[in-house]
């Protein structure tokens, strides 16, 4: 994985960057968003694609670009959420969206009814795998949330202690 | 009250901070996606304790965000326990959404460009056809959802139109291609995202939560898959 060479060029980046936005944007509308974070949820899903997206494109592999992905997801949401002092749900739900192995999943079904079952289960798989991987890389991030409030706790303590 | 899709664990919390804060002594609750009970004893000698089953589940964030809010503000006692209560059933009822035309826009949208990205191939011709089939599936949904009470057929149906129209675009446009169509437009109904929290609740300790959760979203996915595979197998994309 180190060592790796990404290539890409501007156009795919602009791409991406500007289709996860809305994408998330608009799975935001479809669960009712409050009006005022819209587009901080938008920011949230396309930090989480971008960095996906540039692990996959550095074979990093499936399962690390996804955890990854949902970390970050995980990060920016727990961040954006003390700044703007509303529930983490609002942001990573709608932010975890672009991650989600849609088109695996379709191609489970697909296999299934051409009567292709081993292929099917291997797509099976590799649809579980992704989906914990992003549990799992979304519960790490969970993690730095705890230890972000222990810190903040100490930090308020200390400055009353300071008065 | 909390039926908007939050994780158990905050409704839990949420709950007992309120309980807490009205001052109450010992808050014991309880909560399930289907239901909730409440115990609370304020020190004397009785235990009061109400169960409420949720009835309607569905994710709407913006119920999540306004309870949270109250709760807040309940906690900072800039309101009290009857302007809690007044505001609550308030939100409960009228919650503030987007116009449903929206809804259906941003579903749409979000088939369109989940294509693009899932696919990491930019094919304009289907682009705009995996918006519009989402965003039909997706009203289609909503729609049936309102006219029957059978878990599941809502989705079954939405699935079944999606495969239906898609097949038909690939008859009507030959440069079109119905798996990349429908990869798209399944997204605004796909249960990633259930499942996702499943997971979620199962890491942390709640297993009922969590099992029910992962029941429903492999329960929709199941629909899912079924309606689009029917549609296939009689038409034959």
């Amino acid at each position: 994985m180190l060592g790796m060479q990404v290539s890409f060029n501007f156009w795919d980046v602009l791409i991406n960057l500007v289709f996860s936005y809305i994408a998330t944007v608009g799975f935001a509308l479809t669960v009712n968003i409050p009006h005022r974070v819209i587009h901080w949820s938008g920011i949230c899903g396309c930090a989480g694609w971008m960095v996906y997206w540039l692990l996959a494109r550095a074979e990093a592999g499936r399962m690390l670009s996804n955890a990854f992905g949902a970390f970050a997801v995980g990060l920016v949401a727990v961040v954006l959420a003390k700044w703007k002092k509303c529930p983490v749900t609002l942001f990573s739900v709608p932010g975890l969206v672009p991650l989600v192995p849609g088109a695996p999943a379709y191609m489970v079904v697909r296999r299934l009814i051409d009567g292709e079952y081993l292929e099917a289960q291997q797509m099976m798989m590799r649809v579980a795998i992704v989906t914990v991987s992003i549990a799992l890389g979304f519960l790490l991030s969970t993690l730095f949330q705890e230890t972000l409030n222990k810190y903040l706790r100490r930090l308020k303590l200390r400055e009353k202690l300071k008065k | 009250m909390l039926a908007g899709g939050s994780e158990m664990y905050r409704v839990e919390d949420t709950m007992r901070r309120i309980a807490v804060n009205a001052g109450i002594k010992e808050v014991n609750v309880f909560a399930m996606p289907t239901g909730l009970f409440v115990s609370l004893d304020d020190g004397e000698c009785s235990t009061v304790t109400e169960l409420e089953t949720v009835k309607k589940r569905a994710i709407n964030l913006e119920l999540v965000d306004q309870v949270n809010e109250f709760s807040r503000e309940f906690a900072d006692k800039r309101i009290d326990l009857e302007e809690l209560e007044e505001k609550l059933t308030e939100v409960e009822e009228h919650t503030p959404s987007f116009p449903f035309w929206l809804q259906v826009i941003g579903a749409g949208i979000l088939s369109a460009t989940l294509m693009v990205l899932f696919l990491d191939v930019y094919d304009w011709v289907d682009f705009p056809v995996a918006g519009l089939i989402g965003a039909s599936g997706y009203w289609m949904d909503a729609w049936l959802k309102r006219h029957t009470k059978v878990r599941f057929l809502a989705e079954l149906i939405a699935a079944m139109e999606m495969g239906l129209v898609a097949i038909l675009v690939s008859w009507l446009v030959p440069a079109s291609n119905v798996n990349n169509i429908l990869i798209g437009a399944l997204m605004t109904l796909v249960p990633g995202l259930a499942m996702t929290n499943a997971l979620r609740d199962l890491f942390m300790g709640d297993w009922v939560s969590g099992i029910v959760r992962m029941c429903e979203a492999v329960m929709t996915a199941i629909a899912l898959g079924g309606g689009v595979g029917i549609m296939i197998r009689f038409l034959g994309a």
